[in-house]
């Protein structure tokens, strides 16, 4: 009965808002704990053009290209927490 | 205020916002929250976030006394003749009191109590038109008194949701889970009272006759409306949670709506032996539901006493980035002991799961007894319930992901130290521009994966999204326009519940069952108690969990408050605005040119076809018409008057508004508010039709004298144009191509226009997601600062920004793309896009416009 659980992430891209849902709550769980374990581990210089960035940009659409393109630690962390994320959701599920 | 910041009122770093929030929580030692001890225990892990709520529970002081700090600064006299909280409860609804029958435990005390005091909500949001005018009024700055009435009003409404806090603190002492949950809604209403406390500045200041900026007035009147927002919402929560305290209580209430809504007699649903297996297995659900919750965060304590044991050995700073990958890491190696609880939290996670889908399918049989002589569809049901299936599923991944998160940012290990705050302090800057609700934000996480997904960098999830991201960034700009701003407040106030998640399969099997069963069946009749009393928590709505839409009963019974809910297809609306033709040497732009890339056409769709407005039930005398909540006097002229031309059309419908917003008496004649003809006057349960066509007719006398104005706007109905035909479009271009535009327009425009001219300056007042509209290379300025200040630009700056190219460059030192004016042109749409003579507007016509508003 149930559907493709083993592809959590291309599962969430569905045309139903309870998929755009938990799109936003995973992604937000992400995110957040890609921004703490970046502060932790970043150097000051890093830790301010993140925080540039973020306040320069009002919607995290706009500034994740930015933070991406210009930090390439902050890229790297969240590869990690997308990776963890699923991992996490496979073994779960 | 100018281009070079001379006289632009600086704006404040999000930085300083939150210490300023800060600053006053610890200033504010007078809450009168009462805090269980648990809670007590819990903020002492120290945090930023969670510093603040030990704050307020310092020793409850009666009288608060004021801000000793806003008071040397404005001088202002304290509030003496605040609403006392008697006074404010004494216009309480109490309706829901009475839902409790047996208040014979303590703990069903204090929700009774609980539920009473949260109705104190109600009133207002019933007058949210009293309080629209009481806001106007209270920051015109010419009404000390509305001012004072105003800062009285929301330390009611503040003083009223702590109370109803301090209630279900009591009530869910002792239980974890809920402990947790309410620590969301401490931490937000800390948050709140920051808010009005900024608030409170500038409304003592009016209050006292002191003059204050007018951006700060426009600023705070915007901050205002928000908070007034966040609690409404809060209480829609605590409700929720309300009923999540006494589940029993509030589900018996919603079967029972649910039938009584329906119209369907009790003895059509008898409840047989498949409703008491259904019972039995859910208090079975219930217990697995416990005791999984309990191993997770057994488990996730458990992680932390071992890091700080593993931490004292550690240099910190060092151990920091190993500490987070170990708390957070996914593969880390844990003692066995650790990997024992995961496991055991695991195990119960698989066995909640099981057993929810054991309870969805016995509600599946429950029903099909029911309704035996119904086929349901198999296909259907199956889908519902794979639904119900992968959303609990998903629900266990987020679960174990927050409670990891909570676990790094809370470790004592590494709490304290700077690196940890600074990252608290970053999120929550960036949770504090959630609460104010920028647009922009709401979109956040739901185009976050992706947005990560397309742009590729080494993120691991872009096989397998194709060409569906589109589709996702659709809808989730889509509901960031339906919701204004405030879906993220609701993600950030906790993720929704298992409950919600069942409740919701629930609804949809019975609403399958009694749609099949009887066609006047409605989702809103039939659900709406439910969801209110069955806790859809966490802002999941029935519709979200609906698979499709085909067994949405017919709308014949639909109750009033089903409308806004369902959105008829978007339909674009008659007014274009647009230039009269006899501008001759203007390049023309159709209005469909420009991009229409609107969050959401539903939510700012001005006009209601007349399909989609409700059927309006008359009293006997036909000419009196009843009131139904919602009605708006758009909707009602538009159903229910005729003119010799036919129905009013939008143009008319706004000329007609206009009109009644500068004849105030005509307004009170009708019975319409007299401080915004969109709303009924509270209190009103008819209104005579006769008199709104007399109405109608003195304004339709009044602009006879401008008859060529109509048609000229009327001809330009828009088209819709393919969005790639649209994005081919360079707005800029098209308006550089008006040399000289005092000089094109000399036919008058309609007032609706003319008044949109006048309100545009709005939209250079404060706009959180303004800069988000713009790279950081267009912003930077030839001094290496971010300009930042283009929200607080005069109309007559605006305009010349796209009209003259060198105050254009000076604005845009490093060039501007067209794509950022572009998003700058379709922002100015959506934060307009409430009001209906905004829509479709374009850049052309509001250049134009502030041409023709010149000229006249």
């Amino acid at each position: 009965m149930q559907e493709d659980t083993t592809n959590q992430i291309v599962d969430l891209v569905d045309d139903s808002e309870e998929e755009l849902n938990f799109a936003e709550e995973a992604g937000m769980v992400i995110l957040e704990s890609a921004i703490t374990r970046f502060v932790l581990e970043a150097d000051d210089e890093e830790v301010q053009a993140l925080e540039t960035i973020l306040s320069a940009h009002a919607a995290a659409p706009d500034a994740l290209p930015k933070l991406i393109e210009t930090i390439p630690r902050f890229a790297d962390i969240l590869d990690e927490e997308m990776k963890g994320f699923k991992a996490q959701a496979d073994e779960i599920l | 205020m100018n281009l070079k910041g001379e006289g632009v009122r600086p704006v404040r770093p999000v930085g300083e916002l939150m210490a300023d929030i800060r600053r006053r929580s610890l200033e504010n030692t007078t809450s009168t929250q009462v805090q269980p001890e648990k809670k007590a225990e819990a903020s002492a892990i120290s945090s930023p976030l969670r510093i603040e709520p030990t704050i307020s529970e310092l020793p409850v002081v009666e009288d608060r006394a004021p801000d000793p700090k806003i008071s040397e600064e404005v001088n202002i006299p304290t509030l003496t003749e605040r609403v006392s909280e008697a006074e404010y409860l004494a216009t309480v609804d109490g309706r829901n009191v009475t839902t409790i029958t047996d208040p014979s435990t303590d703990t069903e005390k204090v929700v009774a109590s609980t539920d009473a005091s949260m109705s104190e909500s109600l009133p207002v949001e019933a007058e949210g038109g009293d309080f629209e005018t009481l806001l106007t009024d209270a920051f015109s700055g010419k009404s000390p008194e509305a001012a004072r009435e105003l800062s009285e009003h929301l330390t009611a409404l503040i003083e009223a949701h702590e109370k109803n806090l301090d209630a279900l603190d009591v009530a869910v002492a002792g239980n974890p889970r809920q402990e947790r949950t309410l620590d969301q809604f401490h931490t937000r209403e800390m948050m709140q009272r920051a808010m009005k406390n900024s608030i409170d500045a500038t409304l003592l200041a009016l209050a006292a006759g002191d003059t204050v900026d007018e951006a700060d007035l426009l600023a705070q009147q915007d901050t205002t409306r928000d908070l007034k927002k966040y609690l409404d919402k809060d209480a829609a929560r605590l409700q929720a949670k309300f009923a999540d305290v006494l589940p029993a209580v509030s589900t018996e209430k919603s079967e029972k709506e649910v039938v009584a809504e329906s119209g369907v007699e009790k003895s059509e649903l008898p409840e047989g032996p498949e409703d008491a297996a259904y019972d039995s297995l859910k208090e079975n659900w219930k217990a697995l539901r416990t005791v999984y919750e309990e191993q997770e965060h057994a488990y996730h304590e458990a992680l932390r006493t071992e890091l700080d044991i593993q931490a004292k050995s550690w240099n910190p700073l060092k151990s920091i980035p190993y500490a987070a990958r170990k708390m957070f890491g996914f593969n880390q190696k844990l003692s066995p002991e650790l990997e024992a609880m995961k496991a055991d939290a695991t195990t119960g996670a698989m066995l909640y799961r099981d057993a929810s889908q054991a309870l969805a399918e016995a509600k599946r049989d429950a029903l099909t007894k029911k309704f035996a002589d119904i086929d349901l569809g198999d296909e259907k049901v199956t889908n519902i319930l794979a639904r119900h299936e992968r959303m609990l599923g998903r629900k266990l991944v987020l679960t174990r992901a927050q409670e990891q998160l909570r676990t790094m940012q809370q470790a004592s290990s590494v709490a304290e130290h700077p690196r940890m705050q600074k990252a608290m302090e970053i999120l929550a800057n960036n949770k504090y521009k959630v609460m104010v609700g920028t647009v922009g934000v709401a979109m956040l996480s739901g185009a976050f994966l992706p947005v990560l997904a397309a742009m590729g960098a080494g993120v691991a999830v872009r096989k397998g999204l194709g060409g569906k991201i589109e589709s996702l960034l659709k809808q989730a700009s889509e509901k960031a326009g339906r919701e204004a701003g405030v879906a993220l407040h609701k993600e950030r106030a906790g993720f929704a519940t298992y409950d919600d998640t069942l409740a919701a399969t629930e609804q949809a099997l019975e609403k399958e069952a009694m749609a099949k069963k009887h066609p006047n069946y409605t989702n809103a009749a039939a659900f709406g108690g439910a969801v209110l009393a069955g806790g859809i928590a966490g802002g999941m709505t029935y519709e979200s969990s609906a698979p499709t839409g085909e067994a949405m009963a017919a709308p014949e019974a639909a109750a009033p408050q089903a409308t806004p809910e369902t959105p008829e297809p978007v339909a674009l609306p008659e007014v274009a605005v647009t230039p009269v033709p006899e501008a001759a040497d203007v390049t023309p732009v159709a209005t469909s040119e420009v991009p229409m890339t609107l969050p959401s056409q539903e939510a700012i769709l001005p006009l209601q076809t007349p399909e989609a407005i409700p059927t309006a039930p008359l009293t006997p005398d036909m000419n009196i018409y009843a009131i139904q909540p919602g009605d708006t006097l758009w909707d009602l002229t538009k159903t229910n008057l005729t003119t010799e031309a036919g129905a009013p059309t939008d143009t008319d419908l706004m000329g007609f508004r206009n009109y009644l917003a500068s004849n105030p008496a005509v307004l009170d004649e009708i019975g319409v508010h007299t401080g915004n003809p969109d709303i009924i006057r509270p209190g009103m349960d008819s209104i005579d039709l006769q008199k709104l066509e007399s109405a109608y007719a003195q304004y339709t006398e009044s602009i006879t004298p401008q008859p060529e104005a109509a048609p000229a706007i009327e001809a330009s109905a828009p088209e819709v144009v393919p969005a790639s035909q649209t994005e081919s479009v360079p707005v800029a271009t098209e308006v550089e191509s008006v040399s000289a535009p005092e000089a094109k327009f000399e036919l008058p425009l309609d007032s609706a226009i003319i008044n949109m001219v006048q309100d545009i300056e709005t939209f250079n007042v404060e706009k959180p997601g303004f800069l988000g509209l713009f790279s950081t290379t267009e912003l930077q300025t030839t001094s290496g600062q971010l300009f930042d200040t283009m929200k607080d630009l005069p109309l007559s700056d605006v305009e010349k920004i796209y009209t003259d190219q060198a105050f254009r460059a000076q604005v845009f030192p490093n060039g501007v793309s067209q794509e950022a004016l572009t998003r700058w042109v379709n922002w100015i749409q959506e934060q307009n896009a409430t009001i209906p003579a905004y829509t479709n507007l374009t850049l052309h016509d509001y250049v134009a416009s502030v041409a023709a508003s010149r000229n006249q």
